[in-house]
């Protein structure tokens, strides 16, 4: 097998198992901290998500269950049946897999979405004792997971599929 | 004008007589898209300034505002990377404003550098690496992403406080439509039709031999 292929689908492999390693803190740490005369709380991504569909706003639980929760999934999923694709040399799968790659490059930067919002939220809300808005410490492995979900997909070559003839 | 153009996902080689403005070019086996012709430079040059000015303007604009018991406050660009800077928030700092900031104005300086150096016939090793260093950093490009944020910021705190649309986020979909533009019309395999073969050979060796051959 050539090197740069056999490097490729390490990195691959790399980059896939580092984005599930930073999922763990990146959904059991709050995601943001906020505070409103004295009462201060702490949410996860997912208690965000509830704390949302209760209130009623079904339009924002829904953007941030798919952007923080379905994507990050579909992507470490779609990329390791990818690399599955390419290990087992399924023939019948190879052409079907550069649609699901197609798909996993245009979603991946999306998921960012959360982490921009708790950016602007915090330098907005900063009225001190009467409100304020911090992010947790769950946002750096959140936007550790999606890196390392777009660099998985941009180490994956598709081309690979046909290498080991 | 002959062309042989490599399927960038299945590897399949395309030879494409004649390059047509209004055609996309598909490959057969995987049916992705091989090539598609951008629009002529002058067009590229243009929209990428304007979209420059917009980037320069909207920086210091305020995005939203908001009042809560009387008391205002909004946020910038600058202002909100300035204050996770001050708050100690180094690391989300440096993802916001590399995608958000850094990238679409590096590309778009990419942009009019190579379109400008491309009509004035100069083509050497060093654009062809400015071309390799827009299509590695145009991933990582989310200002997209940070417009759908704002308006999820907006209804996440539309309930505890009075909230404005800033001057600042009009000029931002300005500014991100005309940069979605030029991103459209540019495409950085069309230099290739400004070198003859040699030249490409020569300046350009890898973005040769990866697959767009003109002849």
């Amino acid at each position: 097998m050539d090197r740069s292929v056999k490097f490729s689908v390490f990195k691959t492999w790399a980059y896939s198992l580092a984005a599930v390693f930073f999922m763990l803190p990146a959904y059991m740490l709050p995601m943001m901290t906020t505070g409103s005369l004295g009462k201060v709380e702490s949410n996860t991504i997912f208690s965000g998500i509830v704390y949302f569909f209760i209130h009623g706003d079904y339009f924002v639980a829904l953007v941030i269950f798919v952007a923080s929760i379905l994507i990050p999934i579909v992507k470490i999923v779609g990329i390791v049946f990818l690399l599955l694709v390419y290990h087992l040399d399924v023939e019948e799968l190879k052409l079907k897999s550069i649609y699901l790659y197609q798909i996993l490059k245009f979603i991946g930067k999306w998921s960012m979405l959360d982490v921009f919002v708790v950016a602007l939220m915090s330098s907005l809300v900063q009225y001190g004792f009467i409100a304020f808005a911090k992010p947790g410490p769950a946002v750096i492995p959140f936007a550790l997971v999606v890196i390392c979900t777009i660099l998985a997909t941009k180490s994956f070559d598709t081309k690979m599929y046909w290498s080991k003839r | 004008m002959r062309v042989i153009k490599q399927c960038e996902y299945c590897g399949t080689k395309i030879e494409i007589d004649e390059i047509k403005l209004d055609t996309h070019y598909i490959c057969p086996v995987c049916h992705s898209l091989v090539y598609r012709k951008g629009q002529p430079f002058q067009y590229v040059f243009f929209i990428s300034l304007t979209s420059l000015i917009l980037f320069f303007w909207m920086l210091n604009m305020p995005l939203i505002s908001i009042k809560i018991m009387g008391i205002e406050r909004s946020t910038t660009f600058i202002s909100g990377l300035g204050h996770l800077i001050e708050s100690g928030r180094y690391l989300t700092a440096f993802i916001l404003g590399l995608s958000v900031i850094v990238i679409p104005y590096t590309m778009l300086i990419l942009t009019i550098t190579i379109v400008f150096a491309v009509r004035l016939g100069i083509i050497t090793p060093f654009v062809f690496k400015l071309l390799y260093l827009y299509e590695n950093i145009s991933m990582w490009n989310m200002a997209e992403v940070y417009l759908v944020g704002i308006f999820i910021a907006i209804i996440k705190l539309k309930s505890i406080a009075e909230i404005s649309i800033g001057y600042g986020t009009i000029v931002f979909i300005l500014f991100l439509s005309t940069f979605y533009v030029s991103v459209q019309w540019f495409n950085p395999e069309d230099v290739m039709f400004f070198c003859g073969k040699d030249q490409c050979l020569h300046a350009g060796e890898l973005y040769y031999n990866r697959g767009l051959e003109s002849g």
